[in-house]
């Protein structure tokens, strides 16, 4: 996990693409990340690189969620287009502010 | 309207025991725990409607723990479904008397639950997210829609559901894990989700991962999704093409969803999701779909279609139908078949009059009229008595719950297998059978089913079965309880009857194993050395076999030593029509139960009727009977100087044989039977009373009432004892009925095979293929089987106007011989039947009878061969019913093999309980 920090907004961004078989590992990495996250009020996880959406990426977002609501973070998301038209499906843009890949972070 | 509460919340109650006794085997069910939630959510809502305080405590409680438990906050383990259980009992005894709820202590239950809501509790999975959240405030964010629960945690406006609802479209939840359900079906969850949206509109979604994941756990969990969706697909074709089973979708009453929009309309209502103090609660932490803002939920957006007409689409077959079901008294549904039954008998005297000849000549319209009456009205009785009719499901219900209980109290492991719960009886067969049932299969539990070592040690499994089943067999019901338990040792019964002094030492040397098994129904008779809440008091068997003779059916009991033990009970559909044989005695006419009746003799040279030790025997075959004179037991006046015309009619109950004296033998006839006015109930010997066709009224005698204190001890003794010494001396002497079917041979079979003849005309004869039939007042046919399609016997060339059906003994009854003429009755011997000349399949040899040579049958061979051929005809004739039923007779009730075979049926329901 790479962050950043730009604003007061923590940017996390997985080295890899999210799937079934890097989910444990990105999960870890996160959690370590977030730790970090001690003088931003949000965190914006960079998903642009994540094509492909399956429930391995939903179970890490909303643990993401979950925790950054304990540290009383916001999280926002940088998706892909595939990605903003998965989680619109599942109705999750409602809570998450979800940005897409061209917008300039 | 307190009635009607009561009445749905006893409903409610008895659909949630039987979830909750599901629940202990499928703790995680997801539609289980949604009907238990559903049930109790109900009963809150009408109690809390009518104010009863005490029950909307209680329920709100459970309703909270259910809510945690549908949400997999944590699992039931057997402890939580047994406080669960408890709740239940005390809110049906809170039901029982609503106004006194208050009075019933349920602080434990309470103070139990509440302590699984403060995570104060040990729970079996993860109880620390109960402590991370509110758990009370959790379940209070789900507060869903008054509607559907089904719908809570969706959030939507009614103009999200118009265009649905307008197009008659159809609503449904859809639970899925996406890893389990989609992902693990070779399908990606995107694949699924375009494919979904796709097939119609996603109102509202759902999703979320355990309260209790981490970042640090969350690659071990999965995703629950729950999807509102609106699509013009039917169940199934939405299953298909999803590719998911039936329990991941639940369809949504499309009435209901436009009830609450027209209301929401009209209101300006919120959408009916969380008040505004809900709303406020915090929301699911782990889930990404917020609760309303108070704003939005009291500022809804005005629906502008609000006066568009909604004509929602009715949910479909899968789910019951509100709108088509009514509530009715069951005093109405008496009172509509008594009716009903005014009107048969106003039918066939109608019937009467138009068939004579004077009428008959003059208008042929009116005959046609009276059959067009005759066909409805048969019709309309049918009708009602289907409507006395429910499944047996309901009181098969409650033996899941016995089980587990007395299971539990015995350290014992047993399964409990429900078949045939679709089954239905009249309303008051089944109450009537309640009891009896109760106590078999509480019997099974405490005698039969052995402890789990004990099996062990015989090689069993240590979870023994008990089955219940129910089926419709040759127009009865069949209901078996049998157990793969340790069955009864006959030896041991013999030995304990001998000791309470129910048999002597020479009869118990003389009892076969079959009838020691018998000895059962004795009263009195226990073989369990301690006597314990459950079982062994030696009150029971009799009392069971007592009740199931008075519903009008009868109990087998075959049991086999470490094997176990099947009890059977046969039942008919009704108690409202029975066939019997209508007699008469000094001008007045009485009628029978055709089921108790054995045969009619008359009595002279061949019967002689005897006087010994001062009471009037028969004697029948060398077997004395003991004879009750109907005239005398009436205390009619004698007659001087009268020589009366007699008939005994042979009349057999559970443990006596005896005759009844009459004057005349009318008719066979189906009655309906009418209940006794209060001042005549308790007159003895009636157990109601009839119209006639020709409009008389008769009476109906009660067999076994007849006998009380009238048939001694001694005379049953002597008629045993007679019996057993014409056993030895005369074994294989029994009565046979000599018919011919044709003008050709002559045909006997063995009386105590038949069960009646009847006199039938050639126009009552209906035919379905190959097949006749005669169909019989209430919803039963007689199949009538030419002897000549399956002996090689001269065939009739044309059936006569009128001719007879020899009826068998159940479970045969369903089907009928046909014969021209009943030539005679005689006593044949083994002995004298040739074996060898005329040999064919149903027939057991050749005998000289009534000096002529007669064909002497092999019915039970013979029934193979007419069920036989039943079946193959009911392939072809797909469709038709009556044929399917015929099938069912093919079934041989008096299969000995206890041991479940590997092409039974599986149960419909299965409880295991340890």
């Amino acid at each position: 996990m790479r962050t950043k920090k730009q604003d007061g907004l923590l940017i996390i961004t997985p080295n890899s693409e999210l799937n079934a078989s890097t989910i444990a590992k990105a999960a870890m990495q996160l959690q370590r990340a977030l730790q970090k996250a001690d003088d931003s009020s949000a965190v914006l996880l960079d998903l642009r690189e994540t094509v492909s959406y399956d429930s391995a990426t939903l179970k890490l977002l909303l643990a993401a969620r979950g925790s950054c609501q304990k540290l009383g973070l916001g999280l926002r998301l940088h998706t892909s287009e595939a990605g903003k038209k998965f989680l619109t499906l599942l109705r999750l843009q409602r809570d998450m502010s979800i940005t897409m890949q061209e917008a300039d972070v | 309207m307190l009635d009607l509460f009561v009445q749905e919340s006893s409903e409610h109650l008895q659909t949630l025991e039987a979830d909750l006794m599901s629940l202990e085997s499928n703790p995680t069910d997801s539609a289980l725990l949604n009907s238990i939630f559903r049930s109790v959510h109900s009963l809150k809502g009408g109690a809390g409607f009518f104010g009863f305080d005490a029950i909307v405590k209680l329920a709100h409680v459970m309703e909270s723990v259910m809510s945690l438990l549908r949400d997999s906050v944590f699992v039931a383990d057997q402890s939580i479904v047994s406080l669960l259980i408890s709740t239940a009992d005390k809110l049906n005894l809170m039901i029982g008397n609503p106004e006194r709820a208050g009075e019933i202590a349920c602080e434990g239950e309470i103070s139990g639950l509440q302590a699984i809501l403060d995570g104060s509790r040990p729970v079996a999975s993860k109880p620390a997210a109960v402590e991370k959240t509110n758990p009370a405030q959790q379940s209070k964010h789900k507060t869903g829609t008054p509607q559907d629960p089904t719908l809570e945690g969706f959030h939507f406006q009614a103009e999200d559901l118009l265009d649905g609802l307008r197009h008659g479209h159809n609503f449904y939840v859809i639970s899925i894990q996406l890893g389990r359900d989609v992902e693990s079906q070779n399908q990606t969850s995107e694949q699924f989700l375009s494919e979904l949206a796709s097939l119609g509109t996603l109102v509202d979604t759902e999703v979320s991962i355990p309260d209790d994941t981490t970042l640090e756990s969350c690659a071990d969990c999965d995703v629950s999704c729950r999807l509102f969706f609106v699509t013009a697909l039917e169940p199934f074709i939405l299953r298909g093409a999803l590719g998911i089973s039936e329990e991941n979708i639940q369809q949504i009453d499309s009435q209901v969803l436009g009830a609450w929009v027209k209301s929401n309309a009209t209101t300006n209502d919120a959408p009916a999701q969380a008040t505004p103090a809900e709303s406020e609660a915090p929301q699911s932490p782990k889930s990404l779909v917020p609760a309303p803002s108070p704003v939005a939920s009291s500022s809804p957006r005005v629906v502008e279609t609000q006066t568009t007409p909604i004509d929602p689409k009715p949910v479909s077959s899968s789910r019951r139908k509100p709108e088509e079901t009514i509530r009715i008294s069951v005093g109405l549904l008496d009172s509509l078949m008594n009716l009903a039954g005014e009107m048969v008998l106003g039918r066939n005297r109608l019937l009467r009059l138009a068939g004579r000849s004077e009428n008959h000549a003059d208008n042929s319209e009116m005959q046609s009229v009276v059959q067009e009456i005759s066909s409805v009205t048969s019709n309309l009785q049918d009708t009602i008595m289907r409507a006395r009719l429910q499944p047996v499901g309901g009181l098969f219900g409650k033996f899941t719950r016995i089980v587990r209980d007395l299971s539990h109290k015995l350290n014992k492991e047993i399964q409990l297998e429900i078949f045939g719960d679709d089954v239905e009886l009249d309303r008051t067969l089944l109450e009537g059978l309640s009891d009896p049932l109760t106590h078999l299969v509480r019997n099974s539990v405490d005698h039969g089913i052995e402890m789990p070592s004990a099996r062990i040690a015989k090689g069993k499994t240590s979870c023994g079965t008990i089955r219940l089943s129910a089926a419709h067999l040759a127009g009865r019901v069949q209901i078996e309880v049998l157990d793969d338990g340790g069955g009864m040792d006959p030896e041991r019964l013999k030995a304990k009857a001998l000791e309470k002094g129910i048999i002597t030492t020479e009869q118990s040397a003389r009892l076969s194993d079959a009838e020691a098994l018998q000895l059962i129904f004795a009263a009195g008779f226990s073989t369990a050395s301690a006597v314990s809440d459950i079982s062994g008091r030696g009150v029971g068997m009799d009392v069971v076999k007592t009740n199931i003779e008075k519903l009008g059916g009868h109990v087998e009991l075959d049991s086999r030593l470490g094997e176990g033990t099947r009890i059977i009970i046969r039942l008919p559909l009704t108690l409202a029509i029975v066939p019997a044989l209508i007699v008469g005695c000094r001008g007045t006419n009485f009628a029978l139960p055709q089921i108790n009746v054995d045969e009619i003799v008359h009595p002279g040279e061949e019967y002689p009727i005897k006087t010994m030790g001062g009471a009037c025997v028969l004697e029948l075959r060398g077997q004395l009977l003991p004879i009750i004179d109907l005239s005398e037991l009436l205390e009619y006046p004698p007659k001087q100087n009268a020589k009366n015309e007699t008939f005994v009619v042979v009349l057999r109950l559970d443990h006596v044989t005896y005759g009844l004296i009459v004057n005349e033998i009318l008719s066979n006839e189906e009655i309906v039977v009418k209940p006794l006015g209060r001042h005549l109930r308790s007159v003895p010997y009636y157990s109601g009373a009839t119209i006639l066709g020709q409009g008389e009224i008769a009476m109906i005698l009660d067999p076994n009432s007849m006998a009380q204190g009238r048939i001694s001890a001694s005379q049953v003794a002597l008629n045993a004892s007679k019996m057993n010494e014409v056993a030895l001396s005369d074994i294989n002497t029994e009565r046979v009925l000599i018919f011919q079917e044709s003008d050709g041979e002559y045909l006997a079979i063995h009386l105590k095979k038949v069960m009646r003849v009847e006199s039938v005309k050639a126009s009552d004869i209906e035919r379905i293929g190959s097949m006749d039939y005669l169909r019989k007042n209430h919803n039963t046919t007689l199949r009538l089987v030419q002897l000549s399609d399956f002996l090689p016997i001269k065939p009739s060339p044309q059936r006569a106007e009128e001719f007879f059906l020899i009826v068998p003994r159940p479970p045969f009854d369903g089907l009928s011989m046909v014969a021209s003429r009943i030539v005679d009755s005689a006593d044949l011997s083994d002995e004298q039947i040739d074996k060898t000349t005329f040999r064919a399949r149903g027939v057991l040899g050749s005998a000289v009878l009534s000096e002529r040579l007669t064909v002497v049958l092999d019915f039970d061979r013979l029934t193979e061969l007419f069920t036989t051929v039943g079946e193959e005809t009911s392939l072809f004739a797909q469709g038709h019913f009556m044929l399917t039923a015929n099938a069912q007779q093919s079934e041989n009730p008096a299969s000995k093999n206890l041991s479940q075979s590997s092409h039974d049926p599986q149960p419909i329901l299965t409880h295991s309980f340890r």
